[in-house]
């Protein structure tokens, strides 16, 4: 299939900071697409060059097959949600949106039936005349949509849209925006570093650190194998198992052996083993193939999970467990903490990040 | 909702504003603007409509029906005015570019371009018009670049005036118009180019209209001290060439005629107030709606 925005070795550097290492990046047409990463890893810059308003100091942009890394941003006709919104303090929300038709010579009746169409996508009907500054952020936020979306088109780009917004109003307007993208059909690029937001709208997700892109795919594929220390660290939560490989299919953690089937490859003597909280099983007596010994140092209930920390000889230990069934486990408590061979992530120790 | 603007919640950080912090913290401003500005207006006003004959004082409307009935004050009035808005409107257009590029500016020089246009300010206004003078006199530099036949008269102009005054007031109206810019978030720059906005409607529907209460606040600036400027008119205009400001001086300090003085001084006052509003008239509908939250 032909991707329908290539990044191809695309770089950016502000001096002698390199923003962003050679980046080659791929989306399909009508992907939900999101860049994730820490502050300062290069998804703003990168979302810059793909609007124009960043100049790429090296490799090519493409859009459906068309060379457009120099191209104005005037020309790129692609919708931006700002961070702020943006949106022009001068102009209804209704001119707002229109802005873009007006500046596309559209006949005026034209444009008002585009607009209220557009404001009942964002579900602002009756709300045009009024200014930014009379709305709410979640509303000033579908303003913003509505806008980009108006000039149709061939990429909309949301740079951190919902970090404005309180927690109650981010998920609903995160579903929102995945609504208004599978009825508009519009592929999309979204940055954030929250990764729960990208992992509860995107498609696929590429992962960036220090301006270098770290992994590639879909939200089960990042969260079940990490391919770098920083990936496994940066999602989700982890328990990191320094060891090494003293036999094939032993890990070695501190002097105790476990069966690991993950496969490893590389020449790195030492490993890591990431195991997620919930890989982690809790009794009182040894249940799984791998187990260690523990004592409870806390629990915390949250409602739908369990959270418990175990001390352990090979270290404190997370574990989570569903917050209904299962032995009462209480702080104090001697338990055995265990996982199965196949469970976790084996990566290099000497793998950046 | 945790809706952080409008926020109406008693606040207990000190606020300085009850009633007798207040009271304490603006009376000597209240006081001095009592004495030495209000007082000082009602005499002015008072004088203006009144005349002296047999060492008594009588109410009269002639000192202003004597000045606005005379064509040569006539003539004056209109210089000043004509003079004043030239200025702004100079001021303006030659202070608004240099005002975009201090706003766009990313350069470590840009401090030192903002001392650059600011710097008339830090010379006396005499030592400013004789630099003036020196430059436009008949001798002149002006007058020395060019060819014998093709002098120019300089001095005692109305250019001359303009040239002057504009010179000293571009400051006020860069800092109006760069107070106002740096307030125009540059994504909405951002956000226009990417709806397919050229530069030049960038300019034109986004920037431009929300520098509007800069460039209102900066004319108003300007305007209103041209038209009451002294030393630079009289300096560089000589005595073809007067203007209001310095008739009140004429009449009040030359002919001690402190009555004529003060209606001359309240005509000047009115049209300046007059043209002012007029130009926050014009302006208030594109300022409307730009004014942050």
């Amino acid at each position: 299939m032909n991707a329908y925005l290539e990044l191809d070795r695309v770089e950016v550097s502000y001096g002698a900071v390199q923003a962003l290492h050679p980046l080659t990046l791929s989306m399909q047409a009508g992907e939900f697409f999101c860049l994730l990463g820490p502050s300062g890893c290069g998804k703003t810059t990168t979302l810059g060059i793909v609007a124009g308003f960043t100049r790429a100091g090296g490799g090519r942009v493409l859009l459906g097959g068309q060379d457009v890394t120099m191209m104005p941003p005037q020309q790129r006709q692609m919708g931006v949600v700002f961070q702020n919104y943006a949106l022009f303090p001068h102009m209804t929300a209704a001119q707002n949106v229109g802005y873009g038709l007006k500046l596309r010579k559209r006949e005026a009746a034209d444009i008002e039936r585009r607009v209220n169409e557009l404001l009942a996508l964002v579900r602002l009907e009756g709300k045009g005349d009024r200014y930014p500054r009379q709305m709410s952020g979640g509303e000033q936020q579908r303003v913003a949509i509505a806008r980009a979306l108006a000039i149709e088109p061939r990429l909309l780009l949301l740079d951190e849209p919902l970090s404005n917004l309180d927690a109650r109003l981010r998920e609903e307007m995160r579903n929102e925006l995945k609504r208004i993208q599978r009825t508009t059909g519009v592929t999309t690029i979204f940055v954030t570093h929250d990764q729960e937001e990208a992992f509860g709208a995107a498609d696929r997700i590429a992962i960036l650190n220090h301006g270098r892109l770290e992994q590639v795919g879909t939200p089960t594929e990042i969260y079940q194998s990490p391919r770098s220390m920083f990936v496994a660290n940066f999602i989700g939560r982890s328990n990191a198992l320094n060891g090494t490989l003293s036999a094939p299919g032993v890990f070695e953690v501190q002097g105790q052996r476990f069966a690991c089937s993950r496969p490893a490859a590389g020449s790195s003597r030492s490993w890591v083993l990431f195991l997620r909280p919930e890989e982690l099983k809790i009794t009182r007596n040894p249940a799984s193939t791998n187990s260690v010994r523990g004592t409870v140092v806390e629990v915390i209930y949250i409602g739908a999970i369990v959270n418990m920390r175990v001390k352990t000889d090979i270290g404190e230990l997370l574990a989570y467990r569903l917050g209904t069934g299962g032995e009462p486990v209480a702080a104090g408590d001697a338990v055995q903490v265990g996982w199965e061979p196949g469970a976790g992530s084996l990566l290099p120790a000497d793998a950046h990040g | 909702m945790a809706e952080p603007r409008g926020s109406s919640a008693a606040s207990n950080l000190p606020q300085f504003t009850s009633g007798r912090t207040a009271a304490l913290m603006l009376a000597p401003a209240l006081l001095i603007a009592a004495l030495f500005f209000v007082v000082p207006m009602i005499a002015v006003f008072v004088n203006s409509f009144t005349v002296e004959s047999g060492g008594a004082t009588h109410f009269t409307l002639s000192n202003y029906t004597d000045f606005l009935s005379d064509d040569f004050y006539w003539e004056i009035m209109l210089r000043t005015l004509r003079i004043s808005l030239i200025t702004t409107l100079v001021a303006l257009m030659v202070g608004y570019p240099a005002a975009l590029y201090l706003y766009f500016s990313q350069s470590r020089w840009r401090r030192v371009f903002l001392f650059l246009v600011v710097s008339p300010l830090f010379v006396s206004v005499i030592v400013r018009t004789y630099g003036w003078i020196v430059i436009l006199s008949p001798n002149g530099a002006i007058n020395a670049l060019l060819p014998e036949d093709y002098k120019l008269s300089l001095m005692h102009t109305d250019t001359a005036i303009v040239l002057g005054l504009m010179h000293i007031y571009i400051p006020f109206m860069v800092l109006s118009l760069n107070a106002s810019l740096v307030k125009v978030d540059k994504r909405l720059l951002a956000a226009a180019a990417s709806l397919g906005a050229s530069n030049w409607r960038i300019f034109r529907d986004v920037l431009f209209k929300l520098s509007l209460p800069g460039v209102l606040s900066g004319s108003v600036i300007v305007f209103a001290i041209s038209m009451t400027a002294f030393s630079t008119p009289v300096l560089l205009g000589g005595s073809s060439r007067k203007t209001l400001a310095y008739l009140v001086y004429q009449q009040n300090l030359l002919l001690a005629n402190w009555h004529a003085g003060a209606a001359i001084a309240f005509v000047l006052l009115a049209m300046t107030l007059i043209i002012v509003k007029l130009i926050t008239l014009a302006a208030e509908r594109g300022t409307k709606h730009t004014v942050p939250q």
